[in-house]
């Protein structure tokens, strides 16, 4: 075997060896991905938003008197669908969630697909419902057309001090995206 | 006498044919007609309604630790701590108002900076175990059924909690029976 053939055998064996390595480590950052990497965590606010949410319809002929709530607790009922159609083109989700007037605290309500959270409602107040309400800045981005599994996560906030209870409610919820 | 005879012949002609009805002593029947009225109640699509109550206590909890001179580290150290429950505040209630049956599985988790406490939930009903709670429609015209949850904390927290200071989150999820 001559000088040259030999430079090329080496070569190859080289560029062999570092496409091994490359394999290797894009190997090894997959499964980081998968199976270590920190998921991120979704922050719900310690006091309830200022501001009340914009899309809240009142309920009608709701003239309940409110439930009994423990001291220093809460009390709430909650009227909810478990369907949910997002519009990407509308950046807008149809659903229903009431926060009816018998409850003793301030809903905020989330919904959450993969531990993202894609919408957060202003403060619900008890007597009002929403039937829509707005995606978060950009997180249109990171749906596409098809279904997916979600969940509302409802948080609940004293109505005199903002306080965020210590009890919170989660509930499964199908998604349906729309372009 | 023709004349006569046309007039007798005409007056002849016109009584026995017309219906002079204004003096028949009794007026012809008109037909009568039957017909059924048929109707039926549709109930239409029955959607299922999810509707539900939760109330909580305050949730809070004194971890007594009952210090005890220690004479070797001439300090005062925990000695066979125990939580208790201050007013019976770590109840929990859910009543369910659904069409249909839910579950709710009870969670706690705590807060990065406490992760020492742990937690667990009691309830005497029948239909709470590992703990879900199954809950069943409620039977027309009656109130729905009032489960009652507890809570008590577990594990430990550090001397410098002097406050009843929030450790940790109860997370209810609802959801339908899984068959």
């Amino acid at each position: 075997m001559n000088d040259s053939q030999k430079e090329k055998r080496c070569t190859t064996k080289i560029l062999i060896i570092i496409l091994i390595i490359i394999t290797l480590a894009s190997i090894g950052v997959s499964i980081w991905v998968l199976f270590f990497r920190e998921k991120p965590t979704i922050l719900a606010p310690d006091y309830a938003p200022h501001e009340i949410e914009t899309n809240a319809i009142p309920i009608e002929d709701d003239d309940t008197s409110k439930m009994d709530s423990p001291s220093g607790g809460g009390a709430v009922s909650l009227t909810y669908s478990k369907e949910v159609t997002i519009d990407l083109s509308d950046k807008k989700a149809a659903l229903m969630f009431a926060n009816p007037s018998k409850s003793t605290q301030d809903i905020v309500l989330q919904l959450v697909i993969k531990d993202t959270v894609v919408i957060q409602s202003g403060r619900l107040t008890p007597r009002n419902q929403v039937t829509r309400l707005d995606l978060l800045e950009d997180t249109e981005n990171l749906l596409v057309e098809g279904g997916y599994e979600g969940k509302f996560v409802v948080l609940y906030y004293n109505q005199q001090s903002g306080e965020k209870a210590m009890v919170n409610t989660e509930i499964p919820v199908s998604v349906n995206v729309t372009a | 006498m023709k004349k006569i005879v046309s007039l007798v012949l005409t007056a002849a002609m016109v009584l026995s044919t017309g219906k002079i009805s204004a003096f028949a002593a009794t007026q012809t029947e008109l037909t009568s007609v039957n017909g059924d009225v048929n109707a039926q109640y549709v109930p239409g699509d029955h959607t299922a309604t999810y509707s539900l109550d939760i109330t909580w206590g305050a949730m809070q909890f004194d971890y007594n630790v009952n210090e005890a001179w220690n004479t070797q580290s001439h300090k005062w150290e925990p000695n066979d701590p125990a939580w208790s429950v201050k007013n019976d505040s770590n109840t929990v209630t859910v009543k369910n108002n659904s069409s249909v049956a839910v579950d709710a599985v009870f969670s706690f988790a705590n807060k990065d900076e406490y992760n020492t406490v742990s937690g667990s939930f009691a309830c005497t009903s029948q239909e709470f175990t590992a703990n879900k709670l199954s809950m069943e429609i409620a039977a027309e015209d009656t109130a729905a059924t009032e489960h009652i949850v507890t809570f008590m904390p577990s594990g430990s927290i550090p001397s410098s909690v002097e406050n009843y200071t929030n450790v940790g989150t109860i997370t209810i999820t609802l959801s339908e029976p899984q068959e």
